[in-house]
């Protein structure tokens, strides 16, 4: 890790990706969840339940070709910023471009087809009393892509493509094992020739030797078919195998973004830091990477932010407006300037990074 | 945090021999564990990894005997201090193993009552096995949620479980599993359902209780990384059996079975990008009809004639004589494994 830190780092040899137009872009997006209070404090007349800011003011754009991972940890919104994205929440504020079109007012069904998803269950994400087959054809019918007489040809194609057996089509999902499960996810989504597929968390569920063929698959299918994909996770590692670009979100936030590389290796924002170091090495000490030397002492006991509703939280809804920066409770750089909430910053340098940090202006010696 | 304990040549406190475990199905006998064999000594910590099916929360609960109904151990013996428990009557059985053995699980929200205090459901165990008063069960549980690093003891002992976050949670599964004053820790996937940067601190608290209180530790996860950076000893399961089982560092940086190898290979790598991830290709058999000989022998690259020719599985067997490295693969005396992911990283780091 350290030893790419001095050197430029190299962006993947897909660089094309970066001279091709946008395929989907969101420019500050929000997405609120209202919160009902509890009885007791209806009875008490008190102050109205702050809403649920999971995702609070996130800008991305995803060009042609190109895979952009989202990384974070449970519950800092990258699911929601995908669901948002694909319509199936409407968005609190914000717009969702496709192809150059504003989404707003929702897409339409053309559109819709364009943007597909592969999600992490592949028990619950499919319709367990559907044949896979019919599963499919419904798609194929609905969305008429291919004339009637041809579904049954197209249906044996996508089962080619992500390498099932053809006799898989009049199966139901139950007679799968995980990782068939999610090839059948796959083609779900690849049946409606998409541009963009969104594959959320598509391999946590996954055995690791089952999670490295449905990589591969995702891999080679985004090269065969020209896709562009948003890959979402919080494995670090996976991430780094899979994407051109990555996304760092924290509470509703992206904290840094940049190629893979520039970012896994020379890591600004102090999330990030932390976030990587502390993903388990083989046979490494462990407090190499516990995060003890990047951690404040509440990150060390209470690292994690409690339930918003819990009065045990260390982290009571206290970022926002006028809140300053989100991750200033657990910063162990923490300065007077993170009273306010800094947007992502370019980082000096030729790679295209961004840190939501004000130490990339004021860089105190460790940051420069 | 401290190294791994060495694994003295001490009598171990809980030892699995030729533990065999079924799960009638309408369709046959499940073979869900298939004669494993595995000790933990006092301080000591022990990983059992494999995929998910391999049998090793089942192993684990049958060491507690808390196994899910329809299964049952149809052999073998579990050994306390020496000493057969299987034999004993049901009762005595459960005793013996509860006052000596822990388990902590791998979801803390639905191992918990949702509808009591944490601090209670942890002086709930001293109250009723120790015999504490009130008074003294409570002043315990404070104790016990302070030693697992739990900030402001006093006030979140009245804390409900949805209240507290996943690693705090964990923290009092932690708590609770201490407090019986176990010799041994069974932790299946222990963190698993907790974010990486807290998955280190709730390894840590765990860590910090087996040196301190010489606790025997058995810890199932499927991840490498986790299990090489606590335990001492692995122990690797497929098909319901050990294939591989050693000191963690000679087993993984020179696995002398295929099956550890892939494994080893298909792990991610965080700090490197590689072309194409490495798989096992195929599945793992159906434990209800289990194909004779080696079954990893289908999926293997260098399976022969030879892995299957034996209808019964292979047995461990030392990799150098008198060593404690042990291989199921009968030929690994002809293959040759040491290009390993992990090799790799080794010989780079001490480059």
């Amino acid at each position: 890790m350290s030893s790419q830190a001095g050197t430029p780092a190299q962006t993947r040899p897909d660089a094309s990706a970066g001279t091709r137009p946008e395929v989907l872009g969101v420019t500050d997006l929000k997405q609120y969840f209202a919160v009902s209070a509890p009885w007791t404090a209806r009875l008490a007349r008190s102050a109205p339940i702050e809403p649920v800011k999971a995702v609070d003011g996130v800008s991305l754009s995803l060009r042609e070709g190109e895979t952009l991972g989202l990384v974070g940890e449970s519950g800092c919104g990258k699911s929601t910023l995908s669901r948002t994205i694909m319509g199936l929440y409407a968005p609190t504020a914000g717009e969702i471009r496709y192809a150059g079109t504003s989404l707003s007012g929702g897409p339409s069904r053309a559109q819709r087809r364009h943007v597909q998803m592969v999600f992490q269950d592949p028990y619950s994400s499919l319709n367990p009393r559907m044949s896979v087959g019919q599963m499919l054809t419904e798609l194929l019918r609905y969305h008429k892509i291919v004339p009637s007489a041809e579904t049954g040809n197209r249906c044996r194609e996508l089962m080619d493509l992500v390498g099932l057996p053809q006799q898989a089509l009049g199966r139901r999902p139950r007679q799968f094992s995980g990782g068939q499960r999610q090839r059948i996810g796959i083609a779900r989504a690849l049946a409606l020739e998409p541009k963009v597929l969104i594959a959320d968390e598509a391999v946590s569920a996954l055995d690791v030797s089952v999670q490295a063929t449905i990589i591969n698959l995702l891999i080679d299918l985004k090269t065969e078919l020209d896709l562009s994909m948003v890959f979402v996770s919080h494995n670090m590692a996976v991430v780094r195998q899979v994407s051109d670009r990555v996304a760092v979100m924290y509470r509703g936030r992206i904290v840094e973004t940049g190629p893979t590389d520039a970012v896994f290796g020379a890591p600004s924002h102090p999330y990030t830091k932390l976030l990587i170091g502390s993903v388990p090495r083989m046979l490494a000490a462990p407090t190499q990477t516990a995060g003890e030397n990047l951690a404040d002492p509440l990150a060390a006991v209470d690292g994690e932010p409690e339930a918003d509703d819990s009065p045990y939280s260390a982290h009571k809804v206290e970022h926002g407006e006028g809140h300053g920066c989100r991750f200033r409770p657990r910063c162990p750089v923490a300065f007077d300037r993170c009273s306010t909430e800094p947007d992502l910053l370019p980082l000096p340098g030729i790679t295209p990074q961004w840190a939501a940090c004000w130490h990339v202006e004021t860089p105190d010696g460790e940051h420069a | 945090m401290t190294a791994p304990a060495q694994s003295g040549p001490a009598a171990p406190v809980l030892e699995a021999v030729d533990l065999h475990v079924e799960i009638p199905l309408p369709m046959g006998q499940l073979k869900a564990v298939r004669g494993v064999s595995l000790s933990v000594g006092a301080g000591e910590a022990v990983g059992l990894v494999g995929e998910s099916g391999c049998g090793k929360s089942i192993t684990l609960r049958a060491l507690l005997g808390l196994l899910p109904v329809p299964a049952r151990v149809t052999g073998g013996a579990l050994l306390l201090d020496g000493v057969d428990v299987l034999g004993m009557a049901e009762r005595r059985r459960q005793r013996a193993l509860t006052d000596a053995i822990s388990m902590v699980f791998q979801d803390s929200l639905t191992a918990l009552n949702p509808v009591m205090r944490v601090g209670d459901q942890i002086a709930e165990v001293p109250r009723r096995r120790l015999g504490m008063s009130k008074a003294e069960a409570h002043a315990r549980a404070v104790d016990l949620m302070d030693q697992v690093g739990i900030p402001e003891p006093e006030q979140r002992y009245r804390a409900y479980p949805h209240q507290l976050s996943g690693g705090m949670r964990q923290r009092i599964c932690i708590a609770i599993a201490m407090s019986t004053e176990p010799r041994v820790i069974l932790a299946d996937e222990p963190t698993t359902a907790l974010d990486v940067t807290i998955q280190a601190q709730v390894l840590a608290v765990i860590d910090k209780l087996r040196v301190e209180r010489e606790l025997g530790l058995v810890l199932v996860s499927h991840d490498l990384a986790v299990v090489s950076q606590t335990c001492s000893r692995i122990y690797v399961m497929y098909a319901g059996r050990v294939v591989e089982a050693g000191q963690s560092l000679p087993l993984l940086t020179r696995s002398e079975h295929p099956y550890t190898d892939a494994l080893l290979r298909s792990v991610p790598d965080p700090d490197a990008t590689v072309e194409r991830l490495a798989s096992i290709p195929g599945q793992p058999p159906m434990l209800v009809d289990v194909p004779p000989g080696c079954a990893f022998a289908p999926r293997c690259t260098f399976a022969r004639d030879v892995c299957t020719a034996d209808p019964n599985p292979p047995e461990l067997e030392p990799v150098s004589v008198g060593g404690s490295h042990t291989t199921a693969c009968v030929r690994h005396q002809d293959i040759d494994l040491a290009s390993g992911a992990v090799s790799a990283f080794v010989a780079e780091k001490e480059a």
